[in-house]
């Protein structure tokens, strides 16, 4: 059900690997644009989204992609409703890629959704985080096909969803950890209820919304899987589907919901590399030519995405997005993402998209036959990449040599901008601090060496008094394969 | 509406508490989801009457409108 728009054009249609759960229809990729093709079983709920005005309310509040209805791409099928042509999302990106206030964001939006759909008689039928991405810096719905006629008396169908995928994540941040977000990298269809029961403290039950719709959710799925008859569990069963979910309930529920998403916090606190740009080791002069050559440098490729490796903050980033390109800033500390993403939103930044990466183990192939859910390198290549201050955090930190960072930066871009910092840096001597120089190889001869063999180096500019160097490069054709 | 609803909720929480299961990962969580809106429905629409109430009260005494939810 996810809308990409991977470079790569197709001439000939082509089913998305993640688009085969919803009956409703299905995403397909034709000539690099993504299409919606729409089965005829799901006419009724489209032209009620299209004629009630809920579609053009929804628009209007930036909540869900705009679309165009087109004939191209259509296949000549009985079941064939219309085919739409959504607006196309610069980078996809996944729940467990978002900083704990994008995932607050996002639950928020598909709450505020889902109450608007019961203004207009429907209701959402799924409320997954991946339905979720971030266009021009808001959570946007992607899937068109996510609504269906409200049945009074019906109780939300996507609400097991909803908390698997939002609010337990959140309330697991909130109350433990901001790590543990990782876990919709592992549990596809959102963190288990009853995991989340188990891992929060006691004094969430307390609150209200965790309470109902966290604890007594888990306790009721174990309770209604297996022995309810044991229980009485037919007659209680019986009984409550007999009074059914007023809409009322509904609405309160939303709300419940939406109130309790609100009051989840995190603070970010300080980190080591948070506070970066305050511990750097060269000068205000220094610090003020890197950007400028940065600038000058961004300023001579061509439009197109740039991807801002080890972004911090988001400092350079914003000389990429400032300059009108697409720019997603990647870092493995959420505290820096969450503060990039609080910057985003304190500025309205449109162009520039802070997630969370760490690149010495990415994103990898999820879901059904590992193809729902698309690796970085999948995602791009990127017209730019930018890997400042970096180089030597995965060479020593993590021991990867030159030659398999050169490989794996030349597999996501087009264009390199890249900074060398050598072992006389007090950075580097940081990380050499507390063990064993096993890096011989580790030179700026060594550096130019191994790069050269995938990217063509063009533009060498030493940043003056830091001993530190800045290149711009360019993918040698054929060079993706590692030597 | 509230002083029925309360001691229902009361005898969910009690029953749903008091009959810790094992989690058994082969089998649809979705029936329990279900459910438990359908159990809760009458607490949830009775807080959330309370709650627009109260909104209301207090929109009064700052001399404005109604806001929009309660319907």
């Amino acid at each position: 059900m996810t809308a990409v728009s991977p470079p790569q054009a197709s001439a000939r249609a082509t089913s998305l690997a993640a688009s085969f759960r919803d009956p409703s229809g299905f995403v397909f990729l034709k000539d690099g644009r993504v299409y919606r093709w729409i089965h005829a079983s799901y006419t009724d709920n489209y032209r009620h989204l299209m004629d009630s005005g809920l579609y053009d309310e929804l628009v209007k509040r930036q909540l869900l992609i705009p679309h165009e209805e087109t004939e191209s791409g259509t296949r000549d099928s009985p079941d064939h409703y219309s085919t739409i042509l959504p607006e196309q999302i610069p980078f996809v990106s996944y729940p467990y890629e978002w900083c704990f206030s994008q995932l607050k964001a996002a639950a928020a939006a598909t709450l505020e959704i889902q109450n608007t759909c019961l203004e207009y008689g429907m209701s959402l039928k799924d409320a997954g985080a991946y339905n979720i991405q971030f266009i021009r810096g808001k959570p946007v719905l992607i899937d068109t096909l996510s609504f269906d006629r409200y049945v009074e008396g019906h109780p939300w169908v996507a609400y097991r969803q909803f908390c698997q995928h939002f609010l337990a994540p959140l309330a697991l941040i909130s109350y433990k950890d901001v790590r543990v977000n990782q876990i919709s990298r592992s549990f596809i269809d959102g963190c288990p209820l009853d995991l989340a029961a188990t891992l929060l403290p006691l004094r969430t039950w307390s609150r209200l919304s965790l309470l109902f719709h966290i604890h007594l959710h888990a306790r009721s799925q174990s309770y209604f899987s297996a022995g309810v008859e044991r229980h009485g569990g037919d007659a209680t069963r019986e009984g409550a589907s007999r009074r059914g979910m007023s809409r009322r309930a509904l609405l309160g529920l939303v709300d419940q919901l939406l109130t309790g998403v609100r009051k989840l916090k995190w603070k970010p606190p300080g980190t080591e590399w948070a506070d970066y740009y305050g511990e750097t080791n060269y000068s205000d002069n220094a610090f003020e030519q890197k950007q400028e050559i940065v600038r000058r440098l961004l300023e001579g490729t061509g439009p197109g995405t740039v991807w801002d490796l080890g972004a911090n903050t988001g400092l350079f980033s914003r000389i990429a997005s400032g300059l009108g390109h697409q720019t997603v800033a990647f870092d493995m500390d959420p505290v820096a993402v969450e503060r990039n993403y609080l910057e985003c939103l304190r500025t309205d930044e449109s162009r520039l998209l802070p997630l969370i990466m760490d690149l010495s183990n990415p994103s990898p192939n999820t879901g059904w036959e590992n193809r729902e859910r698309m690796t970085l390198a999948e995602r791009g290549p990127a017209n730019t990449v930018m890997a400042l201050a970096l180089v030597h955090h995965l060479a020593i930190s993590n021991n990867v040599p030159f030659n398999r960072i050169a490989g794996f930066f030349s597999r996501l871009c087009t264009r390199l901008i890249i900074e060398f910092v050598p072992k006389s840096d007090s950075q580097v001597q940081r990380l050499l601090a507390a063990r064993e120089d096993v890096f011989p190889a580790y030179t700026r001869d060594d550096f130019e060496k191994e790069f050269s063999r995938y990217f063509l180096i063009e533009q060498t500019v030493p940043l003056s008094e830091s001993g530190r160097v800045i290149y711009s490069m360019t993918v040698k054709q054929g060079s993706s394969q590692p030597t | 509406m509230i002083p029925r609803a309360i001691p229902f909720v009361a005898v969910t929480i009690l029953l749903l508490t008091a009959v810790p299961r094992p989690a058994l990962a082969y089998i649809d969580p979705g029936a329990g989801s279900y459910m438990l809106q359908l159990l809760l429905a009458g607490a949830i629409s009775a807080l959330f009457a309370v709650k627009v109430f109260w909104g209301k009260i207090k929109d009064f005494f700052k001399g404005q409108p109604g806001k929009k939810g309660d319907n």
